[in-house]
């Protein structure tokens, strides 16, 4: 299962964090700065999208990333998911960004953290994935915003 | 009036220091905390919205549970998002107030909006604890056969957890699966996929109950994999239908082929199909084939298909991609223990891969290189192997070093070519050596009497031209202690057939040398060197060295710390070897004294009191006993157990630095061949070998000047010898014969070795004399450890089960060995073997059993209750079993282990059926 999911700038800002294995409040910012200093060492053409960190995770685990212009993002996972599917994952998760934001760039992600959040809880749930075609979580989100605006409450 | 979310955010943004974000937030946080306070209803989502940016930063929030609550409560959709939202972020699993939401997703469960019931799934799914579980089993249970896949695939998600959190419900949705298999919608099957994975997982009784859907699957699979699936355009990446599914399948399928040969075989074809019809260009094409190859390699396929598979892991190997040259080492790393000829073919593909430049595919290269290692290709792989230690970088070094170290343990083909071996290591990269490995070193050493003249030489003069490699100068030191004498007594030979002559002066100035390193220097040098470090990591060699003046530099990754106790360790080391070249050098005493005198002020308590203690070993008091109490150590139960039948190999000097002096005089080869090693097998190791291949394979540094003549001088003495000699029998110094017996632990017993040794050997004389005599010295020396209790043997008679793997995680690796009783069938013995692969040991191991109830279980103790690091020594335990139903039904068995390791507690659950049927 996916155990976490970090989005995080090249800054080491956090732009998400979902954590699926329970761990604490406390220890999430130990795994955001120490995964932001696993994946933003290596260099983008040389290295391969996986990581380890056996003091942080465990034995079972594997860290799966990909760096798009200043965002790294960073699928934790054990060995029960497909490597290369998380990178396929990662994939449809920026496309879905992308056609909801229109040319994602990291400001959207910043001032809609929450609505990432929302879409992510399309593509996954409880550590697994749910729904991998981009489409049918796009028509999730408009019936979601229909449904919103029809109950005429406003957020901001 | 409070501020918008935006607002906030474009505020925390705006700040240029840390303590301007924390003055905003702390701002924020009390008019939010009042508006709580006020129950302002209009604004509290906007708040909790607030507060889980603020979680995000890695602020307490934890105010706002109760606020998520009432949010989740209301009727208006969009506040209901931020509760759920905020329920899933800002409390776990563990909180109490979690207990008071159970109602309200109950409602949103039943509620008619299919967004409402996927808002209370995806809370339940992510953060659902086991009460609410139990409390809407039923809820989610119904919800998985409603018509809308929007909601069936959340549901099966929302079953999956709560398999996992509550046991009993284990099998409560095992009937709905079917139905969810057959489903036509994707993301559906993804789900009943997911789920039927965590149910085997859980329980892997059920396998049987599902292996009559494999066709389903495969039918799925074939439909996607020919691309003509319904709707399936939608799901295309890069040409590929639905790639997540279709790794997915596989999956289950192996689950389910696994250990099955009619089930396997009925994959056989579609396998073979995927294989070869998925378009390997992209990488979700890769993704399928990589879990194909999975799938192949754990179900019990055909011969050919696994050729297929090993073939697909090869091109991989070739791939331009790092990701697929990695996930392709990850997988051969399983094949090794599948079919190790296949990919033995690939080995110089793999040995080329600790050259990349990616980490993370140097470490796996390396995982199965090593996997890759055995008797026959030992010495070639051994030898690639230090070549990449030479260029490593300090963060791989200590991963290569256990690894080459490890091997060298276990493949040896002689004991002269492991401690050639080790040496090398610890010459390259004395500073990256583990003290188990140390130790072990030591034990072999011990273990191995007739190259102990070898050994120190070696060892003096390794020394003698590398003095940063911690480890290297710590075993030399000891071997100096102990074989000194060996080391002036002139006995040994060099290449040029003329005697080796070392003075006792010579050794004590080395001594010296060491000893006078900058230590004080060093230690300050690394606490600089660490910060500089910390900067930067990986810059080569690390400040401490340079610095330092060719210090005890612990190279850039070992801390300020480490450094400063590897320096006390080889003081330790320092002491106790000058106080026993007291006998072995008796015209030296006056300059050792003095030598052993400023130890007598150090600041560390240990060597302190080991200086005034040997100060007053040294006087005349204890004349008689000095010679007993300093004797040789003998080789311990440990080192006697490590020494197989290994042959000890060649015990000739075949390399001497140009500082050593040597004086012409004749030469004693024939007392050589005595140490020679002669093993009369068809291929045989040592001696005969060398003269085959005269000066390159034996060593790998070896000069080229003059070395390959002796040796082959040696060789063909060896030949004609060879009926009559033998090595001598490596018992240890005879008088010590009875010590050996005490079991006295190593003399390397972690933080203060060489005294523990003393120790021992004073402890035993103190027993071999009236108690009256042992003076105030010997009070301090600890009781004996008793001797390990040797494992009772197994009945005589009945039939033997080979031994299977029943448990594997961690580093820690069960293996069971079956054993039926002659007499009665019912009753069986099981010997399990705990080996720990890791770096540390396990202590407090406490193992566990619970069986059905037609079998009954007893279990002795265990022969240890901790499992040594690196694979060394398994502790066994044996388990009686008697199974009423023998013959009806198969032994099975849950496990609990229980152990500290790297002082956590650590435990473990599992599940063993895979015992012979027969019992």
């Amino acid at each position: 299962m996916i155990r976490c999911i970090i989005v995080v700038n090249n800054q080491g800002k956090p732009r998400l964090m979902r954590f699926y294995d329970g761990t604490p409040h406390e220890r999430q910012q130990h795994v955001l700065k120490t995964v932001y200093n696993i994946v933003s060492r290596r260099s983008d053409d040389l290295c391969c999208c996986f990581a380890e960190d056996r003091e942080l995770f465990g034995d079972d685990h594997k860290i799966i990333y990909r760096h798009f212009a200043t965002l790294y993002f960073v699928f934790v996972v054990d060995s029960a998911e497909s490597e290369l599917g998380i990178l396929d994952l990662i994939q449809v998760f920026v496309q879905v960004l992308d056609s909801c934001f229109e040319n994602v760039c990291e400001l959207d992600l910043i001032y809609h953290f929450d609505k990432v959040n929302y879409i992510l809880d399309e593509i996954v749930m409880g550590g697994m994935v749910v729904e991998t075609n981009a489409e049918v979580v796009m028509s999730a989100l408009q019936g979601i915003k229909k449904l919103e605006s029809s109950q005429s409450s406003f957020f901001g | 009036m409070s501020i918008k979310l935006r607002e906030l955010i474009r505020n925390i943004r705006a700040c240029k220091t840390a303590a301007e974000e924390r003055a905003v937030i702390a701002k924020e946080c009390a008019e939010i905390r009042t508006a709580f306070k006020e129950e302002d209803n209009h604004y509290r989502h906007r708040n909790v919205a607030k507060l889980l940016f603020i979680h995000m930063l890695g602020y307490p929030t934890h105010f706002g549970q109760m606020e998520c609550l009432k949010l989740i409560a209301s009727t208006k959709f969009a506040e209901k998002r931020v509760g759920y939202l905020g329920l899933t972020q800002l409390l776990d699993e563990n909180t109490e107030v979690l207990m008071l939401v159970t109602n309200s997703v109950k409602n949103d469960l039943n509620h008619p909006n299919q967004y409402v019931n996927g808002l209370a799934l995806c809370a339940l799914g992510n953060i659902g604890n086991p009460e609410m579980c139990r409390a809407l089993a039923r809820e989610v249970e119904n919800l998985m056969g409603v018509s809308n896949p929007y909601i069936r695939k959340k549901a099966a998600l929302c079953a999956m957890r709560m398999i996992r959190k509550v046991e009993e419900i284990e099998d409560k949705f095992n009937h709905k699966i079917p139905t969810l298999l057959e489903d036509r919608n994707h993301a559906v099957l993804l789900s009943g996929c997911a789920l039927l994975i965590t149910v085997l997982e859980i329980n892997p009784s059920a396998l049987s109950e599902f292996r009559r859907y494999v066709p389903t699957l495969i039918r799925a699979l074939k439909n996607m994999s020919m691309s003509g699936y319904a709707n399936a355009s939608e799901y295309d990446i890069a040409g590929i239908t639905d790639p997540f599914l279709q790794v997915k399948i596989l999956r289950v399928l192996k689950l389910l082929g696994h250990g099955s040969v009619d089930v396997s075989d009925e994959m056989n074809d579609i396998l073979a199909q995927v294989a070869t019809n998925t378009e390997g260009a992209k990488n979700a094409g890769n993704a399928i084939l990589y879990e194909c190859v999975q799938t192949i390699m754990n179900i019990e396929a055909e011969s050919g298909l696994r050729v297929l598979g090993v073939n697909i892991l090869g091109r991989f190997l070739m791939n331009r991609d790092n990701n697929i040259r990695y996930v392709a080492l990850t997988t051969l790393q399983h094949v090794v223990t599948v079919d190790m000829k296949a990919v033995q073919r690939h080995r110089s593909t793999i040995v080329d891969c600790l050259k990349d430049p990616d980490v993370s595919i140097r470490k796996r290269a390396l995982d199965v290189t090593y996997a890759l290692i055995n008797e026959e290709n030992i010495k070639t792989m051994t030898k690639e192997l230090l070549n990449f230690l030479l260029m490593a970088g300090p963060e791989f070094k200590e991963d290569l070093v256990t690894k080459i170290c490890l091997a060298v343990d276990r493949f040896a083909p002689n004991r002269r070519w492991q401690i050639d071996t080790l040496i090398k290591v610890m010459c390259l990269a004395g500073n990256f050596v583990q003290t188990q490995i140390r130790d072990n070193f030591i034990y072999v050493v011990m273990a191995t009497p007739e190259l102990h003249t070898y050994t120190v030489h070696k060892l003096f003069f390794s020394v003698k031209e590398n003095q940063t490699q911690e480890t290297l100068i710590q075993v030399g030191i000891w071997c100096l202690g102990e074989f000194g004498d060996l080391l002036v007594s002139g006995s040994a030979v060099g290449p040029d057939q003329q005697p080796i002559k070392v003075s006792p002066s010579e050794v004590l100035d080395l001594i010296e040398t060491i000893d006078r390193r900058p230590t004080e220097q060093t230690i300050g040098a690394s606490v600089m060197g660490k910060t500089a470090a910390a900067g930067a990591a990986g810059s080569s060699g690390g400040g401490a060295n340079s610095a330092g003046g060719g210090g005890s530099g612990v190279g850039g990754v070992g801390s300020a710390v480490q450094s400063a106790n590897s320096a006390l360790v080889t003081q330790e080391y320092i002491i106790t070897t000058l106080m026993k070249l007291t006998t072995r050098f008796p015209n030296e005493v006056p300059r050792i004294r003095g030598l052993l005198e400023k130890y007598s002020a150090s600041m560390s308590l240990e060597i302190q009191q080991r200086a005034c203690e040997y100060e007053q070993l040294l006087g005349n008091t204890w004349d008689k006993l000095r010679e007993g109490i300093l004797d040789r150590m003998p080789a311990s139960e440990r080192a006697k157990t490590l020494t197989t039948d290994r042959p000890s190999g060649d015990a000739s000097i075949d390399e001497v630095p140009t500082t050593a002096n040597h004086h012409p005089k004749g030469g004693d080869l024939l007392d050589l061949n005595d140490l020679l090693d002669l093993d009369t097998r068809p291929a045989p190791p040592g001696g005969a070998v060398l003269n085959s291949h005269p000066a390159t394979q034996t060593s790998p540094h070896k000069p080229s000047t003059g070395g390959g003549d002796l040796l082959d001088l040696l060789g063909g003495l060896g030949g004609e010898l060879a009926p009559s000699a033998g090595a001598p029998a490596p018992t240890a110094a005879s008088g010590l014969d009875a010590l050996a017996d005490l079991n006295l632990g190593g003399p390397t017993l972690n933080s203060h070795p060489p005294p523990a040794a003393a120790a021992a050997t004073a402890a035993a004389a103190d027993a071999a004399r009236p108690p009256s005599t042992g003076g105030d010295i010997l009070d301090i020396f600890g009781g004996t450890p008793s001797p390990a209790s040797p494992p009772t043997a197994p009945p005589a008679g009945g039939k033997s089960f080979p031994p299977f793997t029943a448990f594997d995680k961690n580093g820690l690796q069960i293996t069971f060995t079956c054993k039926q009783d002659g007499s009665d069938p019912k009753r069986s013995t099981v010997e399990a073997s705990f080996v720990n692969t890791s770096t540390d040991a396990m202590s407090a191991f406490v193992f566990e059993a619970a069986v059905p109830k037609y079998v009954t279980l007893s279990m002795d103790p265990a022969s240890a209750s901790v499992v040594e690091p690196f694979g060394l020594t398994p502790t066994t335990q044996r388990i009686s079993l008697v199974n009423s139903a023998q013959g009806e039904k198969p032994i099975m068995m849950k496990i609990r282990i229980s152990y500290t390791h790297k002082d956590q507690q650590v435990q473990e659950f599992g599940q063993v059926s895979d015992f012979p049927k027969e019992l």
